[in-house]
């Protein structure tokens, strides 16, 4: 018997351990009352954090063979864990206040919370198709729970029972894809998978084939790119917001960071089959997500195309040699994180009494009232637009770069004419928050510190990003050389 | 091509679970639905056993039959609105979904006549829960207890949605 080393394990148990003491905190606060769930949150996230980083740091990392082979921790796992657990630590920061306001505060939201980021944290790690899909299934499951938990609400058990029914639609899909690459490889492990079928003459090359598209449905879902999006406004819209931060955020980065993995590593062999498919999927998510954002009124839903687009965005640097997108992929998904945590977050810190800002009306005025806030919005937007210092600017530099590349120019110049597009409802909200007048009575709320906390290391990750990205592409870099 | 007596046991549970899952799509009452179901199982379980998995057959009828079925019928029976309910199966988009089976249908079936699949030794291991076991808890030691967590997280998630909430 083979000792187990459990090392590239060790934040996703951190932060399980951590999930079960906060449920545990639940069950000790006594009858109405509320347990320091965030304080205990936050310390576990942090203490994951830091064995992330001491792994990395360490001269024997233990790469492949141990646990079984089903997790890594190289480069790109360990970068994309750090990022989700920062992620998750500024969800919790904005959650304590919005739960309160919303009157909803609960331990469970904090433990689904946590069990959800070992999905996450397990999906950018895995190597091996069923922990692939266990992990996913972990983070799915949380957040399904998670977007239904605001039991007032009818669009919230809405947003929960789509989210539910698709994801589990979805994730049949992904499970036939693994069983027919099973079929060919009589293996789970991504390596043997990629060495089984190599040539285009080989007899099995229609069930790769086969395999191949139904996981790039799958992960279609997940990511919510054309035409697998159906579910996402409506999902991002009734969840609650901190909760739709936090999905916006996570998943994207998990499910990019699996995708990278699945495709760069496991089947680029293939790359030329599934290099067009990924390019209609970006044409798609790219233009009608677009479109369809110009004609919301709901900012949320607003927001839920604009996150269906950049996911096209994202599809489109996906086209480039397995080294050179993981590079660009990874570094747009840090600044789009944080942009997304901010969006919603700046929405979900106005909270007050079960109530919070919807529509674009809602947020007119807001300079006056909460100038500071007004102005981080409006940093989030610049940057979702792609307008210079900002980290969409420099994402997007990358993404399309990498796509022209490739010889997928076109791409490139759909995806710029549609920032242009996109323009127009990022300004809207600028245009409302800063030139139209305010209703009479200030409905919302002061933003609590927390908030304030999270939403000003947002604003920071931004420019930061948009200013000096050396720190980060190197990491980057770093990152996607570790695609075998 | 002989015809052995092999073939014709598994076009019988072919026949039972391809059948009886029609039934469970179609019928107008929900009950009748579910004990469709419990044929669709049943010839699945018979499947696995064909194919010499027989822990994967015991544990499909455990599991599927007697435990997620009987709920099933349980919820069911004892909620007289879904007793009740006439359930609508009116055909909608019937020439895009036909379209999109058949293809489906043609593309599998091609497939599966043309692939050279990835077949094992010729016999099951004559136990084959020793064998899971061992992988269980060697090569798939982790997603078998990370399984454990998602469990947890389902039970969770359900324990959540369920409560009632408190009177504020």
């Amino acid at each position: 018997m083979n000792a187990v080393d459990l090392r590239p394990a060790y934040p996703a148990i951190i932060v399980a351990v951590t999930a079960v003491v906060v449920l545990l905190l639940q069950a000790f606060a006594g009858k109405g009352k509320h347990g320091p769930y965030v304080p205990f949150s936050l310390a576990g996230l942090a203490a994951a954090f830091l064995a992330t980083v001491m792994i990395a740091s360490s001269q024997e990392r233990g790469l492949g063979s141990h646990t079984g082979g089903a997790l890594v921790a190289d480069e790109l796992a360990l970068f994309l864990e750090a990022v989700i657990l920062g992620v998750a630590l500024l969800a919790v920061l904005l959650s304590s206040s919005y739960l309160r306001a919303t009157n909803s505060e609960r331990g469970e939201h904090y433990a689904l919370l946590l069990f959800s980021v070992v999905g996450m944290l397990g999906l950018v790690a895995v190597t091996e198709m069923i922990s692939l899909f266990v992990a996913l299934e972990i983070m799915s499951v949380a957040l399904y729970a998670l977007c239904g938990s605001r039991r007032d609400q009818v669009e919230s058990q809405e947003s929960a029972v789509k989210y539910f029914i698709t994801g589990a639609f979805s994730s049949a899909f992904l499970l036939f894809g693994i069983a027919m690459l099973y079929g060919v490889s009589g293996s789970t492990s991504l390596g043997r998978i990629g060495s089984a079928v190599t040539s285009a003459s080989d007899p099995n090359h229609g069930l790769v084939l086969l395999g191949v598209g139904l996981l790039l449905v799958g992960f279609g879902f997940k990511i919510a790119c054309v035409p697998f999006h159906m579910w996402a406004p409506d999902v991002y819209e009734g969840a609650p917001t901190t909760v739709t931060a936090f999905m916006a955020a996570g998943v994207k980065v998990a499910a990019f960071g699996a995708l990278l993995r699945v495709f760069g590593t496991g089947l680029a062999s293939l790359a030329d089959d599934w290099r067009p498919l990924v390019a209609i999927l970006a044409v798609f998510s790219m233009v009608l997500g677009n479109l369809a954002a110009l004609a919301q009124s709901s900012v949320k839903r607003m927001l839920a195309y604009s996150s269906v687009s950049h996911a096209g965005y994202l599809l489109a640097a996906l086209v480039a040699a397995p080294r050179v997108s993981a590079e660009a992929v990874i570094f747009y998904l840090v600044g789009y994180a944080a942009v997304n945590l901010g969006t919603f977050g700046a929405l979900s810190s106005l909270a007050r009494d079960g109530r919070e800002p919807v529509t674009f009306d809602h947020l007119s005025g807001l300079s006056r009232r909460h100038p500071v806030l007004a102005a981080a919005f409006t940093v989030f937007l610049i940057s979702l637009m792609g307008v210079p210092v900002s980290a969409g600017f420099v994402g997007k530099f990358y993404l399309f770069t990498a796509a022209v590349g490739a010889g997928y120019t076109p791409l490139a110049i759909v995806g710029v004419l549609m920032s242009v597009v996109s323009a127009y409802y990022y300004l809207r909200v600028v245009v409302h928050m800063y030139m139209k007048d305010a209703p009479v009575e200030d409905a919302w709320a002061p933003v609590s510190t927390t908030s304030a906390l999270a939403l000003a290391v947002s604003v920071l990750v931004v420019l930061g990003l948009g200013i000096w990205p050396a720190g980060v592409l190197a990491l980057a870099h770093a990152a996607a050389q570790s695609l075998l | 091509m002989h015809f052995t007596a092999s073939d014709g046991v598994f076009l019988a549970f072919a026949a039972i679970t391809v059948g009886s899952a029609v039934v469970v799509t179609l019928a107008r009452s929900l009950i009748y639905s579910a004990f469709a179901l419990l044929f669709t199982f049943f010839g699945v379980a018979g499947l696995y056993l064909l194919l010499g998995a027989d822990f994967i057959a015991a544990s499909q009828l455990l599991i599927y039959v007697g435990g997620i079925l009987v709920l099933l019928l349980f919820g069911v029976m004892l909620t007289h609105k879904l007793y009740d309910l006439d359930l609508k199966s009116e055909v909608t988009q019937f020439a895009p979904a036909a379209i999109v089976a058949a293809g489906l249908f043609v593309v599998l079936a091609v497939l599966g006549f043309r692939t050279t699949w990835k077949i094992g030794p010729g016999r099951a291991p004559s136990a084959t829960t020793d064998e899971i076991g061992h992988l269980f808890m060697g090569q798939y030691l982790l997603p078998f207890e990370a399984a454990s967590v998602l469990l947890l997280v389902a039970l969770i998630g359900a324990a959540m949605i369920v409560r009632r909430k408190k009177e504020a």
